[in-house]
């Protein structure tokens, strides 16, 4: 029953990967930004919830509201401060300046936070919805056990698909999102239509950092972690926008899972004992996220669910 | 203050004047040769000649991502790949352990340069396809993918790299030297390759060809310029370039390891990107330039705190925040300090910034 295991992690971890490429791919879409601080904003979602936890001791759960209030505020700070200051320079220059950003907060963070392995502690962890031949049982995983659900990252699914659809409803149904979708679709038509762009920019800003966060906390509730754990995931959410196109609240969502289900697969054991020695796919994973990255991008670069821009 | 210091501060100003924007031949010409004589002679009053020769290291990074970040306007964010790919090459062609090739330095680090090229010319043709956000982040997969392949190839020495002798004196040219001033004058010679073949290539159709790329690559299509193999031929150069870089690398520290803190470590990836902003991007001086600045800035503020724990703990943290600084008042680097043209002093930072603000 691998394949159904592999399926369910696929799945579980896909919509995590999905918040966060949705972030990632508002920016990108709207501002015509590629922010590299994305994966900065990450680590600060799981170490302001580390510390929430450790030393306030609030729920992993309860944590999630303070860090996006905080990391939206950061994120809008920023885009008014200092993106803002380079909105119309060309693209390698925003390039740089998020690039420059990432490598303040992360090795910030390594000063700050040390090097050391963090985990938040869940009372639940370990325990799951186990699907075995006796039957359907909830409790930890035995060796009889054929698929389980954890409950850790079960929680941080139906949390992550929350959070897309909050998105999507702010995006379809609110004024704030139909400014979001204006500047994003034609900026001087915009302007003359009184919104004002560089607010909007900062709120667009600030939304895209608060749901990194919240993927943040998210996946400190799974994994150990440290500073330079998160580095990847630029690249991450990336893939992600592109397997589901940019622009798209489903299109991310749809990138998410099918990101997961890759990153999940790739371990499963080779036939024939291997290859090169390697027992799994799992070791080169990069180089086949990078391999997958130029097959879409050259097979099909709208992504599955694709348009132009972000509507 | 020490002589090193005085060095640094010395090649930045000079380097400047060089770059500088005249009309007026001896202008160009008294620096420049006032540049080579200080490099040349450094050997003489450095009271450490083995801070200096990673300051070429430095350069030549810059210099390869000149090539096609600064003049074809292909931002590279993945040059360590080939830093790395240049490093393993020299070693695995040095190294006198089984099954490695024990060849001779100047062999290693022509198959270096040549197996850079060959990888750069695999990865360009699908990865050129692409440009501007999709092509830098592509690089930037590209060099994670890089490292995790190499150090899962078990011949390439697996997770443990591969060591190579250590050198204590070597002949170069006519003289047997010692093994600092051998490599600082190692490092000195393929600067001054890179520093000629990038003012060729400012100089030559190929170079104007790659700039009319960077400006608009529809018209350059449309003017006749042979956009694919042209980026393709400036995407190998600079790979050659930062492999070369990279042979030296491992030569010197005598072998490679494939992780985080080895020839893939980040510093690799950011210096290939800083040292021509700070110097000025597209620029034939500016990479040299950058790289003393900028590696200068580090000298001062290890000698100054008196332990080098104290940089290698900020580094990154002040790398940083000078990319954030100089991308938002200084766009196009120290040489536009020289520039004939615009505003001098604050007036020319708040300019930069009013240019491109919403």
């Amino acid at each position: 029953m691998l394949i159904a295991q592999y399926t369910v992690n696929g799945l579980l971890v896909g919509a995590v990967f999905a918040l966060i490429g949705l972030g990632f791919s508002l920016v990108w879409g709207i501002l015509n930004i590629i922010n590299l601080a994305h994966a900065a904003f990450i680590m600060l979602g799981a170490y302001f919830s580390w510390m929430l936890v450790h030393h306030v001791g609030l729920n992993p759960i309860l944590t999630i509201p303070i860090v996006m209030a905080i990391l939206f505020v950061l994120g809008y700070a920023m885009q008014r401060s200092l993106l803002n200051l380079v909105m119309r320079a060309p693209l390698l220059t925003t390039f740089l300046l998020t690039f420059g950003l990432e490598t303040l907060i992360i090795n910030l963070g390594q000063r700050l936070w040390s090097a050391d392995t963090r985990s938040v502690p869940v009372s639940y962890s370990g325990r799951g919805i186990v699907f075995s031949g006796n039957g359907i049982d909830i409790g930890r995983p035995g060796s009889e056990a054929n698929v389980v659900v954890p409950f850790v990252p079960l929680v941080a699914f139906v949390i992550a698909l929350l959070l897309v659809a909050g998105v999507w409803i702010i995006m379809e149904r609110t004024r704030i999102g139909r400014a979001i979708r204006a500047v994003g679709s034609d900026i001087t038509a915009a302007k003359l239509m009184g919104i004002d762009i560089g607010h909007t920019y900062a709120l667009t800003f600030g939304l895209s950092a608060a749901l990194a966060g919240a993927a943040g906390s998210l996946v400190a509730m799974q994994q150990g972690f440290s500073p330079a754990t998160f580095g990847a995931y630029n690249i991450r959410a990336f893939i992600v926008v592109i397997l589901g196109g940019l622009g798209s609240v489903p299109g991310a969502l749809a990138g998410g899972i099918v990101f997961g289900l890759i990153d999940q697969f790739s371990q499963a054991p080779l036939p024939h004992g291997g290859l090169f020695g390697w027992s799994s796919l799992a070791r080169i994973k990069d180089v086949i996220f990078f391999a997958v990255l130029l097959i879409v991008l050259i097979v099909r670069p709208t992504g599955l669910l694709g348009r132009e821009g972000y509507r | 203050m020490n002589a090193n210091t005085v060095i640094f501060a010395v090649v930045v100003v000079l380097g400047l004047l060089t770059a500088r924007r005249t009309t007026v031949t001896w202008h160009r010409v008294l620096p420049l040769g006032l540049l080579t004589g200080i490099l040349l002679l450094a050997p003489a009053f450095s009271d450490n000649l083995s801070v200096l020769t990673p300051v070429f290291i430095g350069a030549l990074l810059g210099m390869g991502w000149n090539i096609i970040g600064g003049y074809a306007g292909y931002g590279s964010f993945g040059q360590v790949a080939f830093f790395g790919i240049g490093a393993y090459a020299m070693a695995a062609s040095i190294a006198t352990t089984e099954n490695f090739l024990a060849l001779p330095p100047v062999a290693g680090l022509l198959i270096a340069a040549a197996v850079s090229g060959v990888y750069a010319l695999l990865v360009g043709l699908p990865v050129l396809r692409l440009r501007g956000h999709y092509f830098a982040i592509t690089t930037l997969t590209l060099a994670i993918a890089t490292q995790q392949l190499v150090k899962n190839l078990d011949f390439l020495g697996g997770a443990s790299g591969i060591s190579t002798p250590i050198i204590r004196k070597q002949q170069l040219l006519f003289a047997e030297l010692d093994r600092d001033t051998y490599f600082y004058f190692l490092g000195f010679i393929l600067t001054a390759g890179a520093v000629l073949a990038t003012w060729w290539l400012s100089r030559s159709k190929f170079g104007y060809g790659l700039q009319a790329i960077r400006e608009n690559e529809d018209a350059a299509t449309s003017m006749g310029i042979d956009t694919t193999r042209y980026k393709l031929q400036a995407f190998i150069i600079a790979a050659v370039i930062t492999g070369v870089a990279g042979a030296l690398q491992a030569y010197l520290r005598s072998g490679v390891s494939p992780e985080d803190d080895g020839v893939f470590q980040i510093r690799f990836n950011l210096l290939p990107l800083i040292i021509p902003l700070i110097g000025g991007t597209g620029t034939v001086w500016g990479p040299l330039i950058g790289a003393f600045a900028f590696l200068g800035i580090e000298h001062v503020l290890t000698s100054a705190s008196g332990s080098s724990t104290f940089v290698q703990d900020w580094e990154r943290v002040i790398t940083g925040a000078i990319i954030v600084a100089v991308v938002l008042l200084l766009p196009r680097g120290l040489v536009q300090l020289v520039g004939s043209r615009g505003p001098r002093g604050w007036r020319m930072f708040a300019d930069n910034i009013r240019a491109t603000r919403v």
